[in-house]
């Protein structure tokens, strides 16, 4: 039997440590005991990855590739025109839509950076980041229900709860600092599908997404209720009683696990709170994402706040922008994507920008993405708003181990299908995390019977975008 | 916002990857071979082993234990304590700790049945359905709502919660039980002397079915989804089968193939569930009334005519010109929301009735787009393969699963039983006894007790008694890879709701009378832009708090609560530090120490008796006088630092977080 024997120098150090100042990576396994298998310790990943963590944008509500990153010259000049309806979901069978016809996009494209990549009025700030990021135009998913779609995104199936994605990387790489949750979520308002966006499922619950709501107290249970003097005798007695309870059992490793997860409990009090205090930040980087001093909201928050955390080691960041209501959904007047896109344009170059200079996109990948576009088409010529759109959309990638100012994959003409390269959400998952040195294949949990993994029975890593 | 109509799933997709001749032709022969698996067999009552040690054993249970310990040269775990045996004993069975009088009561009792008397108490206890219902609620991924894009609350699905809850309290049969859950409706409507409350509690059972899961804008569209998954929860939880497999090819590694699959579709097809309504039609349709009057069934069928003739009126009202249509919508519409409510007085359950009979064809690769030929409604071929013969087939299906030769049916529920008492199934896959899943460590004793339980009768409290009463229960707790050997209790933590429930206890809170439904809105306009959402706070126990599909209260994600999207057979525990901060900083957590603080202030001022009576309160045992000491000490430290009852609060709080509190020996 392992008796877990309490060493005074170890809580000394994770005080010091939290008081001073910051970057704790590298040192937490020295907070791990080896007598107890901690299900967020640090693995090594299947081969040597490019990218060690996942700051992961996700737009809410479905954003029109052809009036973003998809330039589509034809679709201007057909306006109007009436299409075939084919079977597209989203208009068999619904009244009213017996006919359609393109429509065009409201908004100019030009041509930026080295790479010449064409980028809508929507996304000025974006678009002087063009050199840095791999556009996917190709893209395609399941379902064209926002629900339905929004899990695929993330879980790799549109019908039933399946872990996130977060909640796989987790499981398959752990986490270096043990301060901090590994996969954190960042969600002003609750997504579609809710909860399940970031849950684990059959995984051991440790992988599951933290989230964090901007403002005053972020993460739930973080604050403490009484002084920093009494909670350490409240701790210290704590720890007496359960040392005692010890000796007294026979080899339970839970029992000294769960005493140890009390001291970092402890420091997770100063180190999530820390992490997510944005005045430590200079006014250059403030105004780097379009933030205000002392604002805790908005998708510029949203993005400092992640760096903070991609910093610190958390393992996978998602950003939800906004969530299940007011947002990408531009059914009525695709005008309010211009809304959307001023609030996030700016925080994204910011992040970009700042992750650059930091030295820290070799290592981080960021993924934007929504669930899918929007039709190239409508009811009438001028309606204004469009429709859900599964058969193509686009999504890009920037940081570690992808191509930058780099394009893969086409829409035909209109930016109905994907025809070029597509890349099905299967595709996207296996190549995140490939990029993290893990093989979708491999990365299996045994449940009910047999493996499962992120992309069920499917999934390519897109090799021509791996720098 | 404009909102539009389902779609197809894209299967192909990723499907064609399995059509890969050779695997298949592999799988075959998987199958084939897969049928002299153990499970599959009948059991027969094995002869009990001997074994040298006679002193030890006290059941025979203990003795097919015991033959194993002693093949591997080791001893059998001595007698736990008295003060072990009862808090393990009142938490095993009714998820509560032990009160002082109880344990004294035990202590005091030197009858050699008194432990066995305890055990009686315990599960004649209204909290024991409690604890156990649970356990089953689990394993039917229980919720109030109903998990389709906007989550629609289920105003009845709580009368199934109860009807488990007393069906565990009375030990209902368990063949009983399954053919209650899967044909309470046509049980129902075949005896007419049914007393009015027998009728009810039949046509209740039924939410097993109707419970499953919803899918998508227009859950009607996407039934065939709900099909699968009461499929793959009646395989799960009945006969410890993953049959859903089988939706989109024959069984990899089991011998059930598409066809069997789709010979039980059939029987779900054939069969009408309430509808919880979604997102495309709010309205909750097809309830089933708890009674079966004549009178009740006139007034409804007038009801029905009344309905459909004003859905045609405001149907035909909306292609009148403008100017017109509006009054004549609005009395309709009216009328037609008096009737409603009037509808509603009547008593229903969210559960099932039989539909109309069909045959589904087979989906090929799971695609109910694209067919192949009918399939007989038929129980799986792996249990006989008998055709259904009238209706939609539940009955029969029920009496397939419940016969006496079933080699799945009594194993995999004795297996739950043993798991909930030791903390590790006989089989440790609780949900999978096919090939993929756990050999049993004692396939003998598992044995013995299937046929054992099958002829007593299928009681579950009876093998409570059985599993309760040996030596083996009754030994000290072991950890480790060893416990899978000794079949001895393994130290566990408590469940999410056995904490929260506790703590209301100890802060005497709780509130201990069975509730029905949940205070749901009236209106019903959820979309998947803003999804029903709740969080009724009560003091009733956890088993009664309002369960959600597409999310998660707080307390039961933080503590391992079960998936309510899925059967969860076993679940898994997690120790993570963001449950350590629920212990120290959480608000509810705090209250409930604080209740327990003045709950002793009140008691006495002598702080000796408050630390006493903490400690057989919370701990199930008086506490030693270096403890004494230990706590007095920390009171009149922290009272310097603080107050005194802030003293009081916060070492009631040191109690309630620590290891022993936590756990159960």
């Amino acid at each position: 039997m392992t008796a877990f024997r309490y060493d005074p120098n170890r809580r000394h150090f994770l005080r010091s440590m939290v008081a001073g100042s910051v970057l704790i990576p590298g040192i937490v396994s020295e907070l791990m005991g080896k007598d107890v298998p901690n299900p967020l310790a640090p693995h090594r990943p299947h081969f040597a990855p490019k990218a060690k963590r996942v700051i992961f944008m996700n737009m809410s509500g479905g954003v029109s590739h052809v009036d973003t990153f998809d330039h589509k010259p034809q679709l201007y000049k057909n306006h109007g025109r009436e299409i075939e309806k084919g079977d597209h979901p989203e208009i068999q069978n619904r009244p009213g839509y017996e006919k359609i016809f393109l429509k065009t996009p409201q908004w100019k494209f030009k041509r930026y950076g080295q790479c010449g990549k064409e980028v809508s009025e929507l996304f000025p700030e974006v678009a002087g980041s063009v050199d840095d990021i791999c556009f996917i135009n190709s893209m395609y998913t399941g379902h064209s229900n926002h629900y339905n779609a929004t899990l695929g995104m993330h879980t790799g199936s549109f019908t039933v709860t399946r872990p996130s994605i977060g909640a796989w990387v987790s499981y398959g790489l752990g986490t270096v600092n043990q301060n901090l949750p590994s996969f954190v979520v960042i969600a002003p308002q609750s997504p579609y599908a809710g909860g399940q966006v970031w849950g684990s499922d059959f995984l051991p619950g440790a992988h599951q997404g933290t989230r964090v709501v901007p403002g005053a107290n972020p993460v739930p249970n973080i604050t403490p209720r009484v002084a920093r003097n009494l909670q350490e005798l409240e701790l210290a007695q704590l720890r007496k009683r359960n040392q005692r309870h010890l000796a007294s059992q026979q080899a339970n490793t839970e029992l000294a696990a769960r005493m140890r997860a009390f001291e970092t409990a402890f420091g997770m009090q100063m180190a999530v709170p820390e992490a997510f205090d944005l005045k430590q930040e200079s006014d250059a980087t403030h105004k780097l994402y379009g933030l205000e001093r002392g604002q805790t909201n908005g998708f510029g928050w949203q993005c400092l706040a992640a760096r903070r955390l991609a910093e610190r080691g958390v393992r996978f960041i998602e950003l939800i922008h906004t969530g299940s209501s007011g947002n990408w959904d531009s059914h009525g007047d695709m005008m309010d994507h211009a809304r959307l896109a001023k609030q996030v344009d700016r925080p994204i170059r910011g992040l970009l920008t700042d992750l650059k200079l930091r030295g820290m996109l070799n290592d981080t990948l960021v993924v934007w993405t929504t669930e899918f576009g929007r039709t190239p088409f409508n009811n009438s010529a001028d309606a204004k708003g469009r429709e859900h759109h599964n058969w193509a959309f686009t999504t890009f990638l920037a940081g570690a181990g992808v191509k930058g100012g780099h394009t893969h994959g086409a829409t035909d003409e209109h930016g109905m299908r994907s025809v070029v390269d597509p890349v099905h959400t299967h595709d996207f998952h296996a190549t995140i995390l490939h990029l993290l040195g893990l093989d979708h294949q491999r990365l299996t949990h045994f449940h009910d019977g047999r493996d499962f993994r992120l992309t069920d029975v499917a999934g390519n890593v897109v090799q021509e975008i791996l720098a | 916002m404009m909102h539009i109509f389902l779609t197809v799933l894209l299967l192909g997709v990723w499907l064609e990857l399995r059509s890969n001749a050779i695997a298949e032709a592999a799988a075959v022969q998987v199958n084939v071979a897969a049928k002299d698996h153990w499970s599959f067999q009948t059991p027969t009552a094995p002869v009990i082993p001997n074994v040298k040690n006679r002193a030890w054993p006290r059941t025979d249970i203990d003795r097919f234990l015991l033959a194993k310990l002693e093949a591997n040269d080791l001893q059998p775990l001595g007698q736990a304590n008295r003060l072990t045996l009862i808090r393990r004993a009142t938490y095993d069975l009714t998820g509560l700790p032990p009160t002082p009088e109880e344990i004294d009561a035990f202590l005091n009792d030197n009858s050699p049945q008194a432990f066995a008397a305890v055990v009686n108490r315990l599960l004649a206890s209204p909290r024991y359905g409690e604890r156990w219902g649970r356990h089953w609620l689990d394993v039917v991924r229980y919720a109030d709502t109903a998990g389709e894009t906007a989550d629609f609350p289920i105003d009845e699905a709580w009368r199934y919660r109860n009807y488990v809850i007393n069906a565990f309290n009375r030990d209902t049969p368990f063949d009983q039980f399954v053919r209650e859950q899967l044909a309470g409706d046509i049980l129902a409507k075949a005896d007419e002397s049914l007393p009015p409350g027998r009728f009810a509690e039949l046509i209740t059972a039924t939410g097993y079915l109707a419970i499953s899961r919803r899918h998508g804008f227009d859950a009607r569209k996407d039934h065939y989804l709900t099909i699968e998954d009461t499929i793959d929860t009646i395989g799960k939880s009945f006969l410890g089968l993953t049959i859903a497999c089988a939706r989109c090819h024959d069984h990899k590694y089991d011998p059930i193939s598409a066809k069997d699959y789709y010979g039980l579709y059939g029987i779900f097809a054939s069969t009408r569930y309430s509808f919880p309504g979604s997102e495309s039609s709010p309205q909750a349709a097809d309830m089933v009334p708890l009674s079966n009057t004549k009178e009740l069934l006139d007034r409804m069928e007038a009801w029905n005519k009344e309905k459909a003739e004003l859905e045609k009126q405001i149907a035909e009202a909306k292609k009148q010109p403008d100017d017109k249509k509006e009054t004549a919508i609005r009395s309709a519409e009216k009328k037609l929301a008096e009737l409603m409510e009037n509808q509603k007085k009547i008593a229903h359950a969210y559960g099932a009735v039989e539909g109309d009979i069909v045959n589904e064809k087979l989906h090929k690769r799971g695609d109910p787009k694209t067919t192949g030929g009918e399939v007989p409604r038929k129980n799986i071929n792996l249990l006989g393969g008998q055709k259904v013969t009238g209706g939609s087939g539940r009955l029969q299906l029920a009496n397939w699963i419940t016969n006496a030769g079933n080699p799945l049916t009594a194993r995999v529920i004795i297996n739950r039983i043993w798991l909930h008492h030791f903390g590790r199934g006989l089989v440790s896959t609780p949900n999978d006894f096919g090939t993929q899943g756990q050999a049993p460590t004692h396939p003998g004793l598992l044995d013995w007790l299937a046929v054992k339980f099958v002829q007593s009768g299928w009681s579950i409290k009876d093998l409570h008694r059985l599993i309760m009463n040996s030596a083996s229960y009754q030994a000290v707790a072991a950890a480790g890879p060893g416990q899978k050997l000794y079949g001895a209790f393994r130290p566990r933590r408590l469940s999410a709701e056995e904490l929260r429930d506790t703590l209301l206890a100890l802060g005497l809170a709780l509130d201990c009378s069975t509730p029905a439904g949940h205070p749901f809105p009236e209106k019903r306009k959820f979309t998947q832009h803003t999804p029903f959402r709740a969080n009724y706070e009560n003091n009733h126990r956890s088993v009664f708090l309002m369960t959600q599909r597409i999310q998660r209260r707080p307390i039961m994600a933080l503590f391992d609560g079960a998936d309510s999207n899925a059967s969860t057979g076993q679940r898994r525990l997690s120790n993570v530090p963001t449950q350590a901060l629920y212990f120290m900083n959480n608000e509810f957590m705090h209250a409930q120490a604080n209740a327990l603080a003045k709950r002793l202030a009140k008691l006495s001022p002598d702080s000796t008796r408050r630390i006493q009576r903490a400690h057989r309160l919370a701990l199930g045992r008086p506490a030693t006088e270096r403890e004494v000491v230990d706590a007095a000490g920390f009171i009149t430290a922290y009272s310097a630092a603080s107050d005194e009852a802030k003293a009081w609060d916060t070492w009631c709080r040191v109690l309630l977080s620590s290891n022993e509190f936590l756990y159960v020996n």
